[in-house]
């Protein structure tokens, strides 16, 4: 199969059925519009993806079936219909006529033959075409509910086949179901059309033609969804694949194979933005803005300059800006504070060199393949179709041996002179339907040394406390009850396999990936492109919301959530886990009922929100029996109590640790503070705080030799022990 | 933002996942604090990695070349940091107040001439043993912290980060009274407080000196205020946390000098969060946990040439560029000198009201207002929401997009945010299991669909140590859309391999295995190493040429290892090739 060639020439030519029985409401889908409103955003987004891709060698057509004017001056059987666009590129002006085009006349007697507006549109085609090389498309929209002359469609099948067209048919209105089912909006004659159009679809597919027949439930759907622009894959490596030293001593030895580079993964990236000017009211068309760049450089300001600066100013800039001709701009790399130039030929020996390559360094198991690491967007890596395919034959051999051996390659790979990356190739056997077959490397940059940042992160597994110590249970760290409901929930919400939602067999036929990658449109995009259409056809549109059916697979399968729900309330409730409200949110509701707020609520703050800049080693004493005390007095909400609880355990730790730098501390007040640290932390059933505060407390009391017997008084205390459990 | 961003940046939409704040704008200043004293000046024996023709090692030369060489690349990879050098323990005193300090090097942003003078200090034996003359009483350490302190803040700029490197092999300074502890770590919660970082880098040197970190250090450092321990990671984005490791408390051993080069390197860049933001697990956000985002992978490159322009004065400086729509008067001469000068100062300029943005659309702008612009990129909340779990040989590695995000979990809003991420990091591990979620990650982002791997902790030896060579955690990679991906380039022709040249391929390839897998720390980037180099040869008038290049080429490990591959698989290849022949001729003759 030919790969698509970018910048190919495309013609495409709308047959619109416009006539009056489009003005009859017959789908149930879209209830209340008639046909022809059905169909206008099906229209507007086919022919609006094309003007705003603003390729010049896309040209569209519109022919209108059912128009008032009888236009074209042909036979009999082409009354009604006009040409309402002739092919060409479809500019802003020209969309912008379509609404008024896609209305229905007045009368009944406006109907036009749909057969014939597609044979004006075989003709314009071919007169727009010649014997050129186009894409060339035909698209017929109408509901089927016009007499048409069906007597030569063996023959048109034939022109359509010998043109090249792909012909498409969307009829709106009536669908294959209304043929059996009673429906007692359809027609006859609707009936009639639609059977014949079948018919013929059939017919010229026994003559090896392919014809499209849609109806608009197969579309409807879709309305939302964007038109992708299909970008072709462009070959940006065309070399070779080598293994060993082919350019030097070994040369016999080295294995080199033909290859090119695709690219596979690539961003699209929106439609940016463009800064233009409004002219006066009576000008039709905003000018473009036109841009200048002018440099400055900053210079300290000279004492003497007329000695009018100002007081204030003096103050705030030192310095002037003044500017800096262009031409007398020279280029330097900054080193530190200093600049340093290079003459013109010297920047060639900063250059790196190296000619384009893809050498292989050497392999790796794919077990020990990290794909976070992976730096780049994917492409492939086939073999180029030379004569004879030694390369594909060669390459075939270097996939299936790393497949077979579960390795992939990390190798050297130079696109264009001098720009050297470090790249991984990954095996990828593919068979599509058993036809299209697919054997490449995928290819992806690796980062080098300076690319990686080391940072380090403590265990998930343990805790270590400050002393070394390694602990394995902390409220830090998950119980097995914890890690036994999180197995249960993650493997009750498996997606790898669903079928209407809910998890399905191996052999379910029907049975598919959830979220299957580069499956789904990109929302953002899809919503500029209609925010920009909508407004294209109505300057006064509003701006469209993210479309839902875009972002459904945003969110679990909702069959699947009613499944599992008691797993994850079983899991919600071992993990308990808490939000803490931000504290700026407490100070700014104190700030609001300051004056009303009980004394003793005061004094607590008072005491919370000590100044942290006072040495520590003469902070005042911390009354932790009056802060609790005032804390059990408090009413307010359990979620700010605890908040304030956990200000209470900081300060109270600060404390003890100002209590263990005194010389006068005995250790039965030290234990004291702990013992009513307990206390209240086992009425607020808060274990986690009290454990870490005392990890950090026995901790922190080895720093020096006089606590050396501390934790073992703790240990007999048993205030080790939360209890209650 | 200059002036360029404000106009056309404003209402871009190709908004990557993440708009990454550009490390290089960040400003960070770096004191190194080395001590100076007997044991300092103590000769090493010569380590694997050290010249025979150089004078032999100390631990004093070795935390000078290590920060000499951390200088080397930074001055040019970030040319707007500070960095200074302090020396205490000196004879030699800056300031009759702090007896035994002095400034190797001013906390500035380096230029030429100060990078020479530490050259010639490192290289000239009479420089070097002229400034480190020890004096008979040492600074306390307390002297020490409060003078580093005051460096920092006489610098009238503003830092985003301002870390001190503490370079010492001695564990317990005469000074270590209970009084002097209380008064250095009253100095070093200080520092802490003002955002100030201590990274400890305490060197060993066994047998004869062995640095025990309990006996001074530990009490000092670990000292930073208990809100941030009770509270679990309190960094904030705004302002980073500084807070001591425990890992970095322990000592390096001076036997190699790329152990503390090494460790220099890789904790220079100050362990960063981009984003801290709610997890959800269970849907409906009956699960929330706190997660923050790091980038640990970002490619670096060479930054570009400045303009630069020679003034009057005679010294060439930066110039900056403002652009502005043709017509619009912000440089206009006719303002008055103050306006015109607070204009061209200014970083933003604003934007005139007849100016409008709009798309191109079949050739005209279809035009939306700068509010309804702002509309168009609401797109819900941030966050990441997990969909549900998949098994991770479903992530599909020919779909890469860009660099991943590593999480890591914080107590930050949610108590208990740490043990639900550990339960669900070991389970996905246990289970071979990835998340699939969809992630919207800072206000500026737009939402993606996302892969969520979790990665184990690897802990392995590392020039004698054992150090953390994978971080625990999970890694978001993105998944591309629909509107991202291409058409595979299905061969025109296939031709299959037959067993016969597989099984030989199969041999050459697994003689050819990297058995550590690919390590990113091997591969310097060659470009970056080259331009590093030449600059700092033009600056410094060093010499450049074959020699060098061809060193420069020896170091270069992104070549392959030609030699190695003919020994290992030469003759194999060749049969290799041969059998790719005979299999062609026969095809041919089929055909």
């Amino acid at each position: 199969m030919a790969r698509p060639r970018p910048g190919s020439k495309e013609t495409t030519v709308f047959v619109l059925d416009v006539g009056y029985p489009m003005a009859a409401s017959n789908m149930a889908v879209a209830e209340g519009q008639s046909d022809l409103e059905a169909f206008r955003p099906y229209v507007y987004s086919l022919i609006g993806a094309k003007v705003a891709s603003g390729r010049k060698t896309d040209y569209v057509g519109v022919v209108g079936v059912g128009t008032e004017e009888s236009a074209v001056e042909l036979d009999e059987g082409y009354e009604h219909i006009s040409v309402l666009h002739p092919l060409k590129q479809f500019l802003l002006s020209d969309f912008r006529t379509l609404p008024s085009q896609l209305i229905p006349p007045s009368t009944d007697d406006v109907q036009g033959d749909i057969i014939s507006g597609l044979l004006i549109a075989l003709k314009m085609t071919g007169d727009f075409c010649q014997h050129k090389k186009f894409i060339k498309n035909i698209e017929i929209v109408s509901n089927c509910n016009s007499s048409a002359d069906f007597s030569d469609m063996e023959e048109i099948a034939a022109k359509i086949a010998k043109d090249g067209v792909s012909l498409r048919i969307l009829t709106v209105g009536i669908g294959p179901d209304d043929l059996n089912q009673k429906n007692d909006k359809i027609t006859a004659l609707q009936r009639d059309n639609y059977a014949k159009l079948q018919e013929f679809v059939r017919a010229a597919k026994e003559a090896n033609v392919e014809i499209q027949l849609l109806d608009y439930e197969d579309i409807y759907r879709k309305l939302d969804q964007p038109t992708i622009k299909k970008t072709a894959s462009v070959s940006t490596y065309r070399g070779l694949l080598t293994l060993g030293d082919y350019n030097g001593k070994f040369e016999d030895e080295a294995i080199a194979i033909d290859v090119q580079r695709f690219l596979y993964i690539q961003r699209a990236v929106p439609p940016s933005t463009k800064a233009y000017r409004e002219e006066a009211e009576d000008s039709a068309k905003p000018r473009a803005l036109e841009w200048e760049t002018k440099y400055f450089v900053r210079m300290k300001e000279e004492e003497d300059e007329d000695g009018e600066k100002e007081e204030g100013e003096k103050e705030e800039k030192k310095k002037k800006a003044v500017e800096a001709p262009k031409g007398d701009l020279k280029k330097a790399y900054r080193y530190g504070r200093s600049l340093v130039t290079f003459e013109d030929d010297e920047y060639e020996s900063l250059r790196y060199t190296a000619d384009p390559c893809l050498e292989i360094i050497g392999f790796v198991t794919l077990s020990d393949f990290k794909p976070w690491m992976l730096m780049s967007p994917s492409s492939f890596i086939v073999a180029t179709e030379n004569d004879p395919a030694v390369s594909a034959l060669a390459l075939s051999s270097l996939i299936h041996a790393m497949k077979k051996s579960g390795l992939y390659a990390i190798a050297r790979f130079v696109p264009r002179s001098g720009d050297p990356r470090m790249v991984a190739l990954v095996p990828d056997i593919d068979i599509v339907d058993g036809q299209r077959k697919f054997e490449g490397l995928v290819q992806t940059e690796l980062p080098f040394a300076e690319d990686v940042r080391d940072y380090r992160f403590s265990s998930l597994k343990t805790v270590r406390t400050i002393k070394g110590k390694v602990l394995t249970k902390h409220h830090r760290l998950p119980t097995d009850e914890m890690v036994d409901a999180m197995r249960q929930y993650v493997k009750a919400m498996d997606i790898s396999r669903l079928a209407d939602g809910l998890p399905a067999a191996e052999e379910d036929p029907e049975g598919q990936e959830y979220v299957a990658p580069g499956k789904q449109y990109n929302p953002v995009n899809a919503r500029i492109q209609r925010a920009i259409l909508d407004r294209a056809i109505d300057p006064k549109a509003p701006i469209p919301k993210l479309s839902e059916s875009l972002v459904e697979d945003s969110q679990p399968p909702p069959y699947l959530v009613d499944a599992v729900s008691d797993i994850a309330r079983h899991l919600i409730e071992v993990l308990n886990v808490k939000k803490v409200e931000k504290r700026e949110s407490l100070k700014a509701k104190d700030h609001g009922e300051g004056v009303k707020r009980k004394a003793a609520e005061l004094d607590l703050e008072a005491l919370l929100e000590g100044s942290r800049k006072r040495s520590r080693v003469e902070e005042e004493r911390f009354d932790i029996v009056r802060a609790i005390g005032e804390w059990n007095k408090l009413e307010v909400e359990v979620r700010e109590a605890q908040e304030k609880l956990v200000q209470i355990f900081t300060r109270a730790g600060e404390y003890i640790m100002n209590l263990l730098e005194s010389e006068e501390t005995t250790a039965e007040e030290v234990l004291g503070e702990v013992r009513l640290l307990k206390t209240v932390a086992q009425e607020m059933d808060e274990k986690g705080w009290y454990e870490e505060y005392l990890t950090r407390l026995v901790d922190a009391q080895g720093m020096s030799g006089r606590w050396a017997g501390l934790e073992a008084e703790i240990e007999a205390e048993g205030l080790r022990e939360f209890g209650g459990e | 933002m200059d002036s360029e961003t404000a106009f056309e940046g404003s209402f871009e939409f190709d908004v990557d996942p993440l708009v990454e704040p550009n490390y290089t704008n960040l400003k960070s200043a770096i004191l190194f604090c080395v001590e100076v004293s007997k044991s300092m000046l103590m000769e090493l024996e010569r380590g694997p990695h050290d010249s025979e023709e150089d004078a032999p090692p100390t631990p004093l030369r070795r935390a000078l070349a290590a920060a000499y060489n951390i200088l080397q690349e930074r001055i040019i990879s970030d040319p707007s940091d500070a960095i200074g050098i302090m020396l205490f323990g000196t004879e030699y005193s800056d300031d009759a107040r702090y007896p035994g300090i002095s400034m190797l090097m001013d906390l500035d942003v380096p230029d030429i001439a100060g990078m020479k003078r530490l050259k010639d200090v490192l290289e000239y034996d009479e420089d070097f043993l002229d400034l480190a003359k020890p004096a008979s009483e040492p600074p306390s350490i307390r002297d020490v912290l409060f003078y580093a302190g005051h460096k920092f803040y006489s610098k009238n700029e503003k830092f985003a980060y301002r870390r001190m490197f503490l370079m010492t092999n001695t564990d317990l300074p005469p000074a270590h009274s209970p009084q002097d502890r209380i008064a250095a770590r009253t100095r070093a919660s200080d520092l802490l407080e003002t955002g100030i970082q201590i990274e400890p880098f305490f060197l060993s040197s066994p047998p004869k000196l062995i640095f025990d970190s309990s006996k001074f250090y530990e009490d000092i450092l670990f000292l930073m205020p208990l809100k941030s321990r009770l509270g679990g990671d309190q960094s904030s984005l705004k302002r980073p946390r500084a807070e001591v490791s425990e890992a970095s408390m322990q000592p390096l051993l001076t036997t190699d000098r790329l152990i503390l080069e090494s460790q220099l390197k890789s904790r220079q860049a100050p362990q960063r969060a981009l984003f801290s933001i709610p997890m959800e697990i269970v849907e409906g956000k009956r699960l929330v946990i706190n997660v923050k985002g790091y980038a640990l992978f970002r490619r670096q490159s060479v930054l570009r040439t400045e303009f630069v322009y020679k003034c009057d004065d005679d010294v060439t400086r930066i110039a900056r560029s403002k652009r502005k729509p043709v017509g619009e008067d912000f440089f206009s001469d006719d303002e008055d000198e103050k306006n015109k000068k607070k204009k061209a100062d200014d970083a933003t300029v604003t934007k005139p009201s007849s100016v409008k943005r709009g798309f191109l659309f079949g050739g005209e702008i279809i035009s939306f207002t700068d509010e309804e612009l702002t509309q168009l990129r609401e797109f819900g909340e941030i966050g990441i929401k997990i969909i549900g779990f998949k098994s991770a040989n479903l992530l599909p590695i020919n779909m890469t997009s860009r660099p991943s995000y590593f999480l890591y979990p914080s107590e930050e809003d949610y108590v208990g945010s740490i043990r639900t991420f550990a339960a669900l990091h070991k389970i996905m591990l246990e289970q071979n299991q990835m998340a699939v979620a969809w992630a919207r990650l800072t206000a500026n982002s737009s939402p993606m669909l996302c892969n969520i791997v979790a990665a184990d902790e690897i802990v392995a030896t590392v020039n004698g140590r054992r150090e953390q060579v994978q971080a625990p955690g999970m890694h978001v990679i993105r998944m591309p859309f629909v509107d991202d991906v291409r058409d595979k380039p299905y061969n025109a022709r296939y031709y299959p391999s037959s067993s016969v040249t597989t099984a030989i391929a199969s041999e050459i390839i697994n003689k050819l295995t990297l058995k550590s897998g690919y390590d990113p720390s091997r591969y310097k980037n060659p470009i970056l190493q080259r331009h590093y180099r030449i600059l700092q040869a033009k600056a410094l008038e060093e010499p450049f040429g074959e020699e060098e290049e061809a060193e420069m080429a020896k170091e270069d490990k992104t070549v392959p290892m030609y030699n190695s591959i003919h020994n290992k698989v030469g003759r194999l290849s060749k049969e290799w090739k041969r059998l790719v022949e005979e299999e062609m001729d026969r095809r041919e003759l089929e055909d």
